[in-house]
């Protein structure tokens, strides 16, 4: 492996070894803490203009698997480990991490600090722009200075077009933002008969689909950057049909209710954080990944009340609306990876829709 | 809920043995410091002589000496009248006692609660099939077993669960009926001798787990319901091999989400079935081919895998179980300043690696089978804690053989191909080094993990490994390779090995290229949260988090994990000097890679170093936090020597972990005068003796204080004694040994150190504190007056026994010859 680099705006750069593609990208770097489930978390678009650190130290011990990629072409900017395995398990075609990180032209970098990075990344309170660059040199620096980081994140992941995922349940549209696979997977195990709509989908072609639900999916970036045509097309759609939002969508169906959206200073990306539900009281884990969360001070004010709080930072994880049949969570509910517990909201929102179905 | 359980009864283990170290008097230890900060009075009864909790009277308000029956156990209910009975602490066989209380019925006669186990679960776990039943009706996969009477219903059940299968004798008539069946020709013949071994004419056809991975799973649970998981451990080896003699590894290394998350819902769904508070520790057995599990063992106690676990993560389970215990839900418990709020809620993620590696004592024991079963051989465990799968595993070897790894590589070397191939497919203690010596023979990873089971990324490790040592030995004393030959733990010992050169070379050489070690914390969040565990791990990275703890400090290293003839003696000496040290206002460092070890209780060891003792750790430490005293193990002499080669600050005290015990085991009748020494007076502590001639039934192994011996003899051999002991050239504890000859009399044989075993047990039959005195006798902290004063005992206890016991039974070792370094635990008894 040849010598890489991971160079921060701040100046700071890390020695390592570069594995994957030799691909010069630019990015926020942020870390995740989950221990299992790396190939799923490279392939889940919310890293679109992000390298991630890996706080697990080894990766790459189960190789790549066929049914667990989140999406089929990753956007992921790097990934960052401390030590890096390189194992083939598949069937057909051996593929590892690194081999897989080249087809997909993703750089990795290895042999790193993680631990020290994380701690520079808490003490920097905001998001630091990094890359891994071949020779950590003025260029590569003035490189990583200039560069504007896209804020077309969604209309980079985003399907362009429409596509069925046939089932012979609940009819159910998904509007995709930058879709997780797992979605997708908890609706077909519910039989549904699923249609994936671009995230620019109007009302009309929405409803046009005479859906049972609709489900917003999660992705990539800040939501206030989107147009806000889409925020009239959630206040149309909840009014008519159920409706279950999840991740970027859960922020979305929050703006569009009236509440804001802000960004966090330490993005929080793992799977170990105490959830409360608010209406039993329990406590649930479910995989958390982005920067942005629901401002608490601004749902009072809204037709939306809490349903899931965060109980290490107090942050809004779950909303509903008080009169439509309306809900969204900031985790991810379908886990891949991460636990399973929250499963159960998938088989909350079919309940809805044939309650719905029964008022008609 | 909280306010009615003023006092706790603790069942303890009793005696070290093959199933469990001292990581339950390790627990027992924190869960009474934490009962009596919640104001729990803790009544205690155990009969090993080297437990600290049992010699803790600032911890455990009652201690009771006595051995584990249910008359003992009544007779304390009785004085003692407990609110509560805590059965997580004695191993199966506190829930066997309990479950006989509760048979009894006094439990519900004196309004006994029982903590952390409901009634009902304790008959679960005392009785597999009721266990499988419950677990069959909550839809938990287990394995398959059918009862047959007859050749062609086996065949129907073989063909069901495809081969291998287990075929076993119901109610059999010999003990051995049990046959791993591989093919149609093998069950003929194993259900024909099967239904002549029955008593019921009949066989079990069983699944067999055999080559699946074993996975275990550590839950916690609150009495509201709320769970969560503290780890999942896998082991190295397959099913076939006992767990606890598998390189096992925290976090799992080779497990893919699904897998994961699968495993983590069942065992919620168990704890929560059994209604069980604190922790439940769940073994499985996956199928990796086609991702199915089976529930093999559920283990509702402290075990072995709970230290690891808490060491492993930095989560402090016996802190957050006692709380559980008292009632109070997780999301209400508060760990103090050096956590986050609700820390005890956020399941623990590690940002390293921690291996855990067996111990053995075939080195005692060279007539023991060293072949790996499912049967328990190891006698202690070690671990190592790295950024790397491979770091963690070298510095656990590192901490585990004396022997150093490049000398275990060269007698795998001496193999012939055949040899090779029949310790592939049957394994031995040690099997690491076989597997090295395999892949470098060429065997392909395909080859060996059909041969072995093992997942081809441990072999992936392996050959890195191989190769890694390889390199070192191509790259003599060259920086690059020194650099990273650190990065990937290797010890400057086998680095030394391998260049044919001296570690203390090897460190110059480090030192001077600026490769020294950077400390890094073991922290529950992966760095997300500022926490502070105070436990800390060597790498060789870009940051260090270490810093140096306030003064005055002792620096103690552990004598590491349990061994044969010192049993956990060591740990008990260096845990109760630890005690005396805090007492004196000493900040307490400790070095120890034995993850059971009571001294690495967060209330003995304000700091932790998780590394092996070598001579390049201890040196790296000692320059970091100054430290006023270091004690080390006599034992650990290449420590020692570099210890005396360089220039320290600190004063060095050895602890004489080599001393053997004379008296145990001896042929001839022996007697020890033993003494009290501060370098000035020698101070006598009585007299103890073998008790060979009088109590024959007790066996040639036992030992007594006082000595069966007339008074004025026994002032005569004091007083010999006390002469030698004053020759000594600094202060200690010691003993003087007299030989009776035929005739009577007594004949000096010689002076020694007090064995540690021996030290533990004289502590508990005077009931003083001897480590303690001893500690502060070297540490200058104590004067003549006072030390009259401490020798001045109120009450005598009467005679006390000190009975070892030694492994040749678990061992399968017939006709075991007991002598003093097998010695495997102890009972202590008092005669009345």
């Amino acid at each position: 492996m040849a010598a890489r680099y991971l160079i921060f705006e701040d100046g700071t750069v890390f020695a390592g070894e570069g594995f994957g593609a030799p691909a010069v990208t630019f990015g926020e770097v942020v870390f995740n803490t989950s221990m299992t489930g790396y190939q799923e978390i490279i392939t889940n678009q919310i890293y679109n203009n992000q390298l991630l650190v890996f706080t697990q130290p080894n990766i790459g011990s189960t190789g790549i698997q066929r049914n667990i990629y989140e999406t089929i072409v990753p956007t992921i900017k790097g990934v960052v480990v401390r030590s890096l395995s390189n194992v083939a398990t598949n069937n057909v075609r051996r593929l590892t991490l690194d081999q897989y990180l080249k087809q997909m032209n993703i750089p990795g970098i290895t042999n790193i600090d993680t631990r020290a990075i994380v701690h520079k990344l808490r003490a920097a309170g905001k998001p630091l722009k990094g890359s891994i660059v071949p020779v950590p040199d003025d260029h590569a620096f003035d490189q990583l200075h200039a560069t504007v980081l896209t804020s077309q994140q969604v209309a980079q992941v985003a399907t362009p077009k429409p596509y069925p995922n046939p089932g012979v349940g609940k009819s159910v549209v998904v509007v995709d933002f930058g879709l997780k696979n797992g979605v997708l997977r908890q609706l077909s195990r519910r039989k549904c008969n699923v249609t994936v709509l671009p995230y620019t989908a109007t009302t009309d072609e929405i409803l046009r689909l005479d859906p049972d639900g609709v489900v917003l999916s999660t992705g990539p970036g800040d939501p206030n950057r989107l147009n806000s045509s889409i925020l009239q097309t959630i206040r149309e759609v909840e009014e008519r049909v159920p409706l279950f939002a999840i991740g970027l969508g859960h922020e979305l169906f929050a703006m569009a209710n009236g509440a804001q959206v802000n960004r966090q200073p330490v993005e929080h990306h793992g799977m170990n954080h105490p959830l409360r539900e608010v209406i039993t009281d329990h406590i649930v884990y479910a995989t958390q990944g982005g920067g942005f969360q629901v401002d608490p001070t601004t749902v009072d004010r809204t037709k939306l009340f809490v349903t899931y709080i965060d109980m290490l930072d107090n942050s809004i994880q779950g909303l509903r609306h008080r009169e439509y049949p309306a809900f969204s969570v900031q985790f991810f509910p379908d886990g891949a990876p991460g636990p399973d517990e929250t499963n159960a909201l998938f088989d909350e929102f079919i309940d809805v829709m044939n309650r719905k179905e029964a008022q008609r | 809920m909280e306010s009615d359980v003023h006092s706790v009864l603790i069942i303890g283990a009793g005696a070290n043995d093959i199933q469990h170290g001292d990581e339950v008097d390790a627990a027992t230890f924190q869960v009474a410091t934490e009962f009596k900060k919640l104001g729990i009075h803790t009544i205690f009864i155990d009969d090993n002589p080297f437990s600290v909790s049992l010699e803790s009277h600032d911890v455990i308000d009652h201690s009771c000496v006595e051995a584990l029956t249910v008359d003992n156990l009544m007779a304390v209910i009785n004085r003692y009248k407990p609110h509560a009975i805590l059965p997580t602490l004695g191993n199966r066989r506190a829930f066997e006692l309990t479950q006989k209380l509760m048979d009894k019925g006094v439990l519900r006669e004196k309004g006994i609660r029982l903590l952390g186990i409901p009634e009902a679960t304790i008959h679960q776990i005392n009785n597999p099939v009721l266990l499988s039943r419950t677990l069959h009706s909550m839809d938990a996969p287990m394995k398959s077993i059918a009862t047959v009477n007859n050749y062609q219903d086996a065949l129907q059940e073989a063909n069901r669960l495809g081969y291998p299968v287990i075929i076993r004798s119901v109610l059999p008539k010999s003990s051995s009926t049990r046959r791993i069946v591989h093919d149609r020709r093998e069950l003929v013949t194993a259900v024909q001798r099967c239904l002549k071994q029955s008593r019921a004419e009949q066989v079990l056809v069983q699944q067999s787990l055999a080559g699946y991975k074993e996975i275990e799973v550590m839950v916690q649970r609150d009495q509201s319901g709320t769970m969560m998981m503290l780890a999942m451990v896998e082991d190295m080896d397959p099913i076939g091999i006992h767990a606890g003699d598998s390189i096992a590894f925290n976090p799992p290394q080779t497990l893919l989400d699904r897998q994961i998350q699968d495993m983590r819902d069942t065992a919620f769904a168990i704890t929560r079935k059994l209604r069980i508070v604190g922790v439940n520790h769940v073994q499985f057995a996956l199928n990796p081919a086609n991702d199915r599990f089976y529930v093999i063992k559920n283990s509702p106690y402290f075990d072995r895998m709970t230290s690891f676990v808490a060491q492993s993560t930095g989560y402090p389970i016996a802190k957050v179980c006692v709380q559980l215990y008292a009632g109070k839900l997780l999301r209400d418990i508060d760990l103090g300043t050096d956590y986050i709020h609700h820390a005890a809620l956020v399941e623990p993620t590690m940002d390293h690696i921690a291996a855990r590696v067996p111990l053995w004592g075939f080195h005692e024991l060279p007539e023991a089978d060293r072949q790996l079963a499912t049967e328990k051989k190891s006698v202690g465990t070690a671990f190592g804690v790295g950024r790397s799968p491979i770091e963690a595993v070298f510095k656990a070897i590192e901490a585990t053989y004396r022997k150093s790894t490049d000398a275990r590589l060269h007698e795998q070397e001496k193999l012939s191909d055949d040899e090779l191939v029949v310790k592939l497919v049957h394994p031995e203690a040690g099997r690491l080094f076989t597997l090295i010596e395999a892949m470098r023979r060429g065997y392909s990873v395909e080859e060996l993990t059909e041969m072995t089971k093992i997942d081809p990324f441990y072999f992936d490790q392996i050959n890195r490994m191989r190769l890694l040592i390889e390199d070192v030995i191509e790259h003599r004393q060259k920086e690059p390779m020194l650099a990273e030959a650190k990065y990937y733990g290797l010890s400057n010992q086998l680095i030394a090995h391998l260049w044919e050169t001296t570690p203390g070379q090897v460190y110059q050489m480090a030192e001077d290229h600026q490769l020294m070690a950077k400390y890094k914390e073991i922290e529950p969040s992966g760095g997300e949260f500022t926490q502070h565990t105070h436990s800390f791990y060597a790498a060789f990275e870009d940051e260090n988090e270490v810093r140096k703890t306030a003064q005055p400090s002792a620096l103690v290293v552990g004598t590491g994990g349990l061994r044969l003839g010192l049993s956990n003696a060591g740990d008990y000496f260096v845990a109760m000097m630890m005690r005396q040290l805090h007492a004196d206002g000493f900040h307490t460092i400790v070095v120890n890679s034995n993850p059971s070890s009571v001294n690495l209780s967060y209330s003995l060891a304000d700091k932790r170093y998780l590394e092996p003792a070598t001579a390049e750790n201890i040196l790296q430490i000692v320059r970091i936090e100054q430290p006023r005293f270091l004690f080390v193990p006599a034992s650990y002499t290449e420590l020692l020597n570099a210890l005396a080669k360089s220039e320290i600050s600190g004063r060095v005290v050895v602890i004489p972990d080599t001393s053997r015990s004379q008296l145990t085991c001896a042929d001839q009748r022996l007697l020890a005068t033993n003494f009290l020494y501060d370098g000035k007076y020698a101070y006598p502590l009585g007299s103890t003796s073998n008790i060979h001639a009088a109590h024959p039934e007790l066996g040639p192994t036992v030992v007594q204080y006082p000595a069966e011996v007339d008074g004025s003899l026994n002032q005569q051999l004091t007083e010999q004694g006390l002469a030698n002991v004053l020759e000594e050239d600094h202060p200690g504890l010691y003993q003087v040994l007299f030989e009776q000859e035929p005739g009577g009399n007594y004949v000096k044989r010689g002076i020694q150190e007090m064995p540690l075993p021996e030290l533990a047990f004289l502590s508990k039959a005077l009931q003083l504190d001897l480590t303690g005195i001893f500690t502060r006798i070297v540490t200058g902290q104590v004067n003549d007056e006072q030390i009259n004063a401490f020798l001045k005992r109120e009450a005598t206890m009467g005679t006390a026994l000190y009975q070892p016991s030694f492994p040749f039974k678990a061992l399968h070792v017939a006709d075991g010859v007991p002598t003093a370094n097998k010695v495997i635990g102890a009972q202590l008894h008092f005669l009345k």
